[in-house]
């Protein structure tokens, strides 16, 4: 499972010295490298990260373990290294998509200890969401009739992140495309001669951004200010996720909510660790009209809270909550379930008919507010918790649906492949950098991918297929 | 004549170029659409505010989704080239979207633009669409201070 924003070490914080993460991992744009305040070289593993580069006695550079984990970065490096070998010696050098560099002047180390880890990664990585999807507001749809062999290498998905947040090893498939940013022409005004102001057509697309884009346009100009904030319609669906997840408290969201003038009728708040259930009591009073609520990864909130919450609000005669998402908030009981289900007027005979299909792929992990469940969290059929049950897209699991035998469960149960989301029983898997598992053919999929593009610079843009160069210098 | 399927329509732009389309094509767009229903017709149709380039363009988009033996990911395909244009053609498409009332290439010309202004700063919003910051320094920090959580 990916991190959450809460346990990402590469938080916005910086280290003692005032030297942010991103100072310190390189400029943006730029070949990433390990930079360090000292300009000496670095001859072993201890040199690259050291705490007290200047026997000061005070700590400086980077956190030791900075996920907690026991952790040796010597170990780690060394790792590194080991796995680029077996990928080559397993694939060949040139399926491996890692390139062996050498710089100049630096000698070879027979433990292949290397002096310098270059990431050939600028600072904001963008993914972009396949053409046709839903409006940037709503809740990403789950293409529930995508093929098994659909992976994610058929969408491109937009996920905004910094260096810090994504370093991942080819553990997706993207290129790196220098030129295709249309953003970089400037635009005529075709507003019918009213120079300075907006284009019309830029306000009919406001409807399609999203919570942030909406805040960061509304200061540009009065009338865009008005129209974002006057018009409820906007904000009649709200949707919270990265970066504006990890920021914001209750107040900004009872705030933002306000904007629907009581219209508001979809909120979906991903990984929104600061909300708490009086603030989501707070929205549900002032919105009677909210039918889908999403609160995925708020970790802030408590099953007796949303039972609560819910309890009250249905009972001042709304329609009530119709459809809801929990996805691992916290553990949830049978009878709390039970409990949810009633309260949500699940139609048992209509749910069976309406499951689609759910399965375990990056940046759908979560189910979306499309979807016509009443409710995302299952009894895991093997464990018999209440978790996010997985279906598998694997053909031969496919064929023994509805039985003891059907490959549905929790991925407790079930560890998936992150990318195609099939069950790993019995297939190889490697273990990704951010401890999430990608089968053997997705990741031989990826380093065979096609264009090979060495990221531009300037235009951080990444869609569908990339390859990561990783230069080691000996 | 024969079945509705040939049944032709004629779409004259804004310059006075004129356009044979198919009508099971044409009332995608629901302004069509409509007066097709009302037999209102007149022969040509004049369309005011879309001109004879706009005009080129959106047919061909709407002949292309008029086509029952495409797949859905074929028509997906097509979008994804369709809207590899210059941002004046998109807003502009945008705006005829709006007046002929074609939802579906609304929402691919929006989805299209909103992906591209994911991000952006107010700065390149305004420069990019050459907008005149009509605010006072005072009124600018109060906007700010709206959601100042969100620029934090």
């Amino acid at each position: 499972m990916a991190l959450s924003q809460e346990e990402n070490p590469f938080s916005e914080e910086k280290f003692e010295d005032g030297c942010s993460i991103e100072e310190c991992l390189g400029r943006k744009g730029k070949n990433l490298g390990v930079e360090f305040k000292s300009e000496k070289l670095c001859e072993g593993i201890d040199d690259i990260l050291p705490n007290d580069p200047f026997d000061m006695g005070v700590t400086l550079g980077l956190p030791n373990d900075p996920f907690g984990m026991d952790f040796n970065i010597g170990a780690t490096v060394m790792a590194i290294s080991g796995w680029i070998e077996d990928i080559e010696k397993n694939f060949g050098r040139k399926s491996s998509g890692f390139e062996m560099g050498e710089a100049s002047g630096v000698k070879k180390d027979d433990n292949k200890l290397f002096s310098e880890l270059n990431f050939i990664l600028s600072s904001s990585m963008k993914f972009e969401l396949e053409v046709g999807d839903e409006k940037g507001i709503d809740e990403n749809s789950v293409d529930s009739d995508m093929d098994s062999d659909h992976g994610l290498y058929e969408h491109h998905y937009l996920l905004e992140g910094n260096t810090e947040e994504s370093i991942c090893f080819g553990c997706e498939k993207y290129s790196i495309s220098s030129a295709e940013k249309k953003g970089n022409e400037l635009v005529t005004n075709n507003n019918d001669g009213n120079e300075g102001a907006p284009p019309d057509a830029l306000f009919f697309a406001l409807g399609y951004l999203g919570v942030r884009d909406l805040l960061s346009v509304e200061s540009v100009c009065k009338s865009l200010r008005d129209a974002i904030q006057n018009d409820p319609l906007l904000w009649r669906e709200i949707r919270i996720d990265y970066p504006l997840n990890v920021k914001i408290t209750d107040d900004a969201l009872v705030r933002l909510t306000d904007r629907a003038q009581g219209s508001l009728h979809s909120l979906n708040l991903v990984n929104c660790f600061k909300i708490k259930d009086s603030g989501l009591k707070r929205v549900l009073e002032k919105h009677p009209r909210l039918t889908k609520l999403s609160v995925p990864g708020c970790i802030g909130l408590s099953i007796e809270g949303v039972l609560t919450n819910l309890k009250s609000f249905k009972s001042s005669g709304k329609t009530g909550i119709e459809i809801l998402r929990i996805g691992e908030i916290c553990s949830v009981k049978d009878d709390q379930l039970k409990e949810l289900r009633l309260l949500l007027g699940e139609d048992k005979d209509k749910q069976r008919t309406a499951h689609k299909l759910h399965f375990y792929r990056y940046g759908q992990l979560y189910l979306s507010l499309e979807d016509e469940c009443a409710i995302d969290v299952n009894v895991c059929p093997r464990c018999q918790h209440v978790r996010l049950v997985y279906d598998c897209p694997a053909k031969s699991c496919q064929q023994r649906p509805h039985t003891s035998q059907s490959c549905r469960g929790c991925t407790f149960c079930i560890p998936r492949c992150i990318n195609c989301g099939r069950c790993l029983n019995d297939t190889d898997y490697e273990e990704t950098f951010y401890l999430d598992l990608i089968c053997l053919n997705c990741w031989m999929d990826i380093l065979n991918c096609q264009d090979r593009v060495t990221l531009s610079p300037k235009l951080p843009y990444i869609h569908q297929q990339a390859s990561y160069s990783l230069f080691i210098y000996d | 004549m024969s079945s509705s399927e040939e049944r032709k329509l004629i779409l004259k732009s804004s310059d006075n170029e004129e356009f044979v389309v198919k009508e099971s094509s044409a009332v995608q767009c629901l302004t069509i659409k409509n007066l097709v229903e009302d037999r209102c017709v007149s022969d040509p149709i004049p369309l005011a505010n879309v001109d004879s380039k706009i005009l080129a363009l959106v047919i061909e988009f709407m002949e292309k989704h008029a086509e029952t033996t495409l797949s859905n990911s074929e028509k997906k395909e097509f979008d994804v080239e369709f809207v590899k244009k210059p941002f004046d053609d998109l807003l502009e498409l945008i705006l005829a979207a709006n007046y002929l009332d074609f939802r579906e290439l609304m929402d691919v010309l929006c989805n299209t633009c909103a992906k591209q202004m994911e991000n952006w700063s107010v700065e390149e919003v305004r420069e990019k669409f050459n907008i005149q910051n009509d605010y006072t320094v005072e009124e600018e920090k109060a906007a700010r201070a709206e959601n100042p959580w969100a620029f934090e």
